[in-house]
């Protein structure tokens, strides 16, 4: 049988995605933290022995970026040849193709015959890596040091076992050590349910096969990808959008990118958009490049395989010292999820004259974030880590759909009966925003209300909140949504909140949610 | 002779099964109704009975109830809920089922209550199950006069920590009952008693909506039986696999869906056992699916977490996995250049290329016709004559040429990839969950199942398989083999430390009680009662559960201590922690105690050898026809062995013995 028997290929990739899938199955099941067993904020990937994306759970797609770059950066700073059988290595910083700091890894290599000849990466969002704020969102950050505790690669396990002084470091500098300790096990497991994956695979077809099927399975993405941008019509084009924050001069924080496409070649140049910002919404250049990948699978309108191969054909350009490409030491924890969104519609908005029918109008394109922490003398503090959806964008053949996550985040809200009964929250209200998505030929999805009021003594509140100033966007005439709004009701007076910050609530504070609608498509009939 | 009847109402056949006192047993296919399904059910009935004979149980699985919330033809129903709650309906987990496609439309059950049929009221009880403001029971009367008004057929009445404390909803529906008496009514503290208020309320919603819809089927089924003098009361198939009467379904209608595929689970466990094995695994393949379901202790696994469609349907279900792989689907090669085999289907119509019905793309049927696995003249007992030439067109344009091999190779290839879908599936449900497929027989089952079913083992080491005496209608032999069975459950979801024993167990005899008050309706006696708890740890999401001695007056110890040894089992570690009770559940089964089914022996087809290719190799195989074969009479592969309503492929290799229950395959190298 020849190494490239479609059929040998085909299957290898079923394995690849299931040995993935496997993960993400280990991890809901046995992680500590609410945030990954009721959100699946979590991602699983498998890549070739280079750190080749190869094979992905159904995870959250901006999480794609960091397990594209992460392995080729770590083998930089850390030769294969220096890896033995049995070692994990654990890290969150940004230099490993990192997201945020929240978003922690750990990365096994798989040996077979005593070499490498996969990695299995499991990416998990620790609901706290400790820093100036619980949670580790701190707003206006003016370095990463401030955010969270920095983990270069280290070894978190070997073939002795877990290193206890390494996991004693890390859980000496966060919150919840308890769930934390619980939830890098998990990722541990996930890791060696891989492991033992792909070595079943290569013990089936034998290991040059399933090495050749993984170059395969490369080349076929590539091809996909070329063709998809083939399809797209020649020429230059040219989009941007805006952050609710200010740069540097007090203007609206700018995106800008520019696409070029030439036959099965694409160049997307994101140089235009303004300098590093002195807060938390910078991103990594790793992110901005799973953000164009994931916004031109979606232009595709295609059912692609996500590898490494898919971003062969994309060339993307980052300038340093912009907030897409801001150094090592710069805040970030926002950028992840909120900058990113604002690279897709900038895209989407390039692309408005060329394939409108392909496009979905401007949406609650943010994680809509709060974070409330209940600090508990003598334990762990208890967070919920909540995010908002809103109003989905219309389109073309339909209008938008109401309360969704959009683009880049897929993860779910927790119900009200989880809240009240794991935290000191009561929720007042859930309902949705009628009336809050633009008008156009076909409407924008409405958002969502939802109000909390505070039953402890004392909550830490962080809010991340994009499209609270700078609204949802309508396509072909349609009119934008309306933005996010966060009141709070003290003392029988209501305040206006801002879409981004860190505050202390105290007891019987209301605090109220209202979630961007989506955009319009098409002139109001 | 009097005859015990059991019929399936399946998407394209509604197939019967008769057993007589004797135990001898007919089996019949008659084409579905889709606009009546109650129609197909009296043709069969007519036909079985046709000899006169009396029937001494008639049992039934339809999936009519699970159609009407696919297509969305339930009754009008109106939703009362907690004030300030009205939407949580609409706006559900807020996930998309989609990460990269955009088309993506609504993914919560919006249009089946919309906005003006959803209505608040005052009263609120807290996590702790304490009343934290009083039910505004006037709110409640112009709720239902308001959506009276608006022509409502049903009402579902969700409100939030009901799983806990039910006292409002109960007062609810009083008041209902007495501002439109008669109007059908669901609460979600007794359809889905559980925490998660969008889930639950999901499950509600569609309870009541089914309500009026199958009264009125059920009536029909029974007008059909009284019309052919059959006296005994109807008994339906529920989706944990057991039957109940009609007049329980008509009350908790919900429990008809999901049905089919726990009847066909049934049906596996069922021919496990006569085949001495007390676990397994069984593959269903159909046209446009194969499920796959895992016999445990000679049952099907359940699980709880069942879904209808893109809608959460919590109610407890054989556990089945459906993957996109079955006969009909089409072969294709992707914008890269590589064969990929689904996930679209070319369902019964147009169907395969083979079928002539104007079908042109290749399916698997047609690869399974070009390899000479399946005889092109007796398909579906014949009742479909297949056109190889068609077949051969169709992959010979779209496989063969453009990835420049011969026809056979392309065939092949496509079993290939479509065996590797189906074993995947089958490593998810064993491999994945920690069991060792290796130690299990596998179960084909439906048309296609046997023409793959060795593929599959040889992929996962699996050294045994058991095929059904009637592979084609294990759903309706599965509904002559279940149990009648009731089920109650309350939810907790607190910290057993926080529950006295007391409490506990007065609550397990009041689940007990509800069961055998279903059981006296239905003119029976249990004669098994399962006390079960779903627990985890505190600060875990994911539960596992424990079987509770009857009897016992410390279930809350007995809980603690299964759980923390079901998590060793399950996970390899434990620890002596607080566990949290999340679900008290009880069932009672009255077992069903006839015999076993003998099936007729007589062969239609003349025994011979066929030019087929298995696993790429031309062979020139003995085809034998199932109903001849000796029983106790070992032989070698390669065979084909076919029977009325499927195929079985025993590659080189595998050796086959038949019984009178089943055909055993085993590897013999």
């Amino acid at each position: 049988m020849s190494p490239l028997d479609p059929f040998v290929v085909e299957v290898i990739r079923h394995g690849l995605s299931a040995a993935a899938e496997e993960m993400s199955l280990v991890m809901t099941r046995s992680a500590r933290s609410p945030l990954l067993r009721e959100a699946g904020d979590l991602s699983s990937a498998v890549t070739d022995a280079e750190g080749g994306l190869a094979g992905q759970g159904k995870d959250i797609p901006i999480h794609m970026g960091a397990m594209a770059y992460a392995i080729p950066e770590l083998l930089k700073l850390k030769p294969l040849e220096t890896m033995r059988e049995g070692d994990a290595l654990i890290f969150n910083i940004g230099k490993l193709g990192g997201n945020h700091l929240n978003d922690v890894k750990v990365a096994r290599p798989v040996f077979v015959d005593g070499r490498v000849v996969a990695w299995a990466i499991s990416l998990a969002h620790w609901p706290d890596v400790g820093g100036t704020w619980p949670g580790s969102y701190l707003v206006n950050a003016v370095d990463s040091f401030q955010e969270a505790i920095r983990i270069p690669p280290v070894l978190l396990a070997t073939a002795e076992g877990v290193q206890r002084g390494v996991m004693d470091m890390i859980l000496s500098n966060v919150r919840d050590p308890v769930a934390c300790e619980g939830d890098m096990l998990a990722q541990l497991a996930s890791t060696r349910a891989a492991e033992k994956r792909i070595r079943e695979m290569c013990a089936q077809y034998g290991t040059e096969t399933f090495l050749a099927a993984l170059k395969r399975l490369h080349d076929l993405s590539e091809a996909e990808m070329r063709e998809a941008i083939r399809d797209l019509p020649d020429g230059v084009y040219e989009g941007e959008d805006f952050l609710d924050d200010l740069d540097a001069n007090g203007d609206p924080a700018r995106i800008h990118i520019r696409i070029e496409i030439e036959g099965d070649r694409a160049v997307f140049d994101l140089s235009g958009s303004c300098d590093r910002l002195a807060n938390f919404c910078n991103m990594t250049p790793y992110i901005a490049r799973s953000a164009v990948a994931y916004g031109a699978r979606c232009l595709s309108g295609r059912d692609m395989q996500q590898n490494a191969g898919a971003l062969r054909p994309l060339t993307i350009i980052t300038r340093p010292g912009s907030i897409l490409e801001p150094g090592f030491d710069a805040p970030v924890a926002a950028g992840n999820h909120e900058t990113s969104m604002r690279i897709v519609e900038a895209m989407f908005k390039a692309m408005e004259g060329v394939i409108p029918e392909r496009l979905t109008a401007g949406g609650a394109s943010t994680s809509g974030l709060l974070n409330f922490c209940e600090p508990r003398k003598g334990e762990p503090w208890r967070m919920l880590y909540e995010v908002h959806g809103g109003g989905e964008g219309g389109r073309h053949e339909r209008d938008g759909v109401s309360a969704t996550r959009v683009l880049l985040t897929n993860t779910s809200n927790t119900p009200a009966e989880m809240i009240e009964t794991n935290y000191a929250i009561r929720v007042e209200k859930q309902a949705i925003r009628r009336g809050s998505g633009g008008a156009g030929r076909h409407k924008g999805g409405d958002g969502i209300i939802r109000r909390y009021r505070v039953m402890a003594p004392e909550m830490w509140l962080t809010a991340c909140l994009e499209r609270s100033k700078n609204p949802p966007f309508g396509l072909q005439g349609g009119k934008p949504g309306q933005t996010f709004r966060l009141t709070l009701l003290r003392d029988g007076v209501e305040t206006q909140l801002d879409g981004k910050l860190n505050m202390l609530l105290r007891q019987d504070d209301v605090l109220t949610l209202e979630s961007a609608g989506g955009g319009g498509f098409g002139e109001p009939v | 002779m009097m005859y015990e009847i059991g019929i399936d109402i399946g998407g394209t056949f509604t197939d019967a099964v008769c057993r007589a006192a004797d135990g001898s047993t007919r089996l019949l296919k008659v084409p579905s109704t889709p606009r009546d399904p109650s129609q197909a059910v009296g043709v069969a009935l007519a036909r079985l009975l046709a000899d006169g004979g009396g029937v001494a149980r008639f049992l039934h699985g339809t999936t009519v109830a699970t159609n009407a919330i696919l297509e969305g033809t339930a009754a009008k129903v109106g939703l009362i809920t907690t004030a300030g709650f009205e939407d949580a309906l609409e706006i559900g987990r807020m996930v998309r089922a989609a990460n990269y496609d955009l088309s993506f439309g609504p993914q919560t059950p919006v249009d089946v209550v919309p906005a003006e049929r959803r209505l608040g009221v005052a009263g609120r009880i807290g996590p702790d199950g304490a009343e934290v403001s009083a039910l505004d029971e006037a709110a409640v009367a112009r709720a239902v006069h308001d959506l009276l008004a608006q022509g409502v057929q049903a009402i579902a009445i969700s409100f939030l920590f009901a799983f806990i404390n039910p006292a409002h909803e109960q007062r609810a529906r009083e008041i209902v009952a007495r501002e439109a008496p008669g109007l059908a009514v669901s609460l979600s503290s007794e359809v889905d008693p559980a925490i998660r208020e969008y889930e639950r309320t999901c499950a509600t919603v569609f309870d009541a909506a089914l309500k009026p819809v199958m009264n009125v089927y059920l009536s029909r089924i029974e007008t059909i039986l009284a019309g052919q003098g059959v006296s005994v009361p109807l008994q339906v198939m529920h989706s944990r696999g057991g039957l109940l009467g009609a007049g329980a379904a008509r009350g908790r209608p919900i429990r008809l869906t999901l049905s089919g595929p726990s009847a066909a689970a049934i049906g596996a466990a069922s021919v496990f056992r006569d085949a001495g094995f007390e676990q397994g695994v069984s593959i269903d393949v159909g046209g446009t699916s194969a499920d796959v379901a895992l016999i445990e202790n000679g049952t099907p696994a359940l699980r709880h977490d069942g879904r209808i469609g893109k809608y959460p349907v919590r109610v407890p279900t054989a556990d089945v996995l459906a993957v996109a792989a079955g006969g009909g689907s089409i072969a294709w090669i992707d914008a890269a250049g590589g064969l990929r085999v689904g996930p679209r289907s070319a369902g019964a119509d147009p169907g395969p290329a083979c079928y002539g019905r104007g079908g042109v793309l290749p399916t698997v049927l047609d690869a399974s016709v070009v390899l000479g696995l399946v005889d092109p003249t007796r398909f579906a007992n014949g009742e479909l004559q297949l056109r190889p030439d068609l077949a051969e067109a169709a992959i010979r344009r779209d496989i063969a040429e453009p990835l420049g091999m011969s026809l056979v190779e392309a065939a092949t290839a496509i079993h290939r990839v479509i065996n590797a879908t189906m074993a995947e599936a089958v490593r998810q449900m064993t491999v994945a969950r920690g069991i060792d497929p290796r130690d299990f027989p596998l179960m084909p089952a439906g048309g296609g199942g046997g023409l793959h079913v060795a593929a599959i083992a040889e992929d996962l080491g699996m050294t045994r398989i058991v095929v059904p005496a009637a592979p084609g209608v294990l759903a309706a032999t599965g509904l002559l083999e279940a149990p009648l069975e009731h089920d109650a459950s309350r939810g907790f979801f607190r910290s057993l430390t926080q529950l006295p024993e007391a409490a506990l167990r007065e609550a397990i005899a009041g689940l007990t009680a509800r069961c055998a008050a279903a059981m006296a309706a239905d003119g029976a006696e249990a004669d098994e009662t399962e006390v079960s708890a779903a627990a985890s740890f505190m600060g875990q999401g994911h539960t596992l559960d424990v079987v509770i001695p009857t009897g016992t007056d410390t279930p809350g110890e007995a809980i603690r201590l299964g759980f923390i040894e079901a998590h060793r089992l399950a996970y390899g570690h434990t620890r002596d922690a607080p566990v949290r009770l999340v679900e008290l559940r009880v069932v009672q089964r009255k077992r069903s105690t006839t015999g076993a089914m003998r099936w007729p022996a007589h062969a239609t087809t003349p025994d011979g050898t066929r030019a087929a290719t298995i696993y790429g190799q031309a062979l020139d195989v003995p085809i034998l026809h199932r109903a001849r074969l000796a029983p106790g009479e070992r032989r070698q592969g390669p065979a084909i062995i076919e029977q009325a309503d499927s195929t079985t492929v025993v590659p080189p290799g595998w050796a086959f013995t038949a019984h009178p229950t089943h055909l055993l395959l085993e590897v013999s190298p």
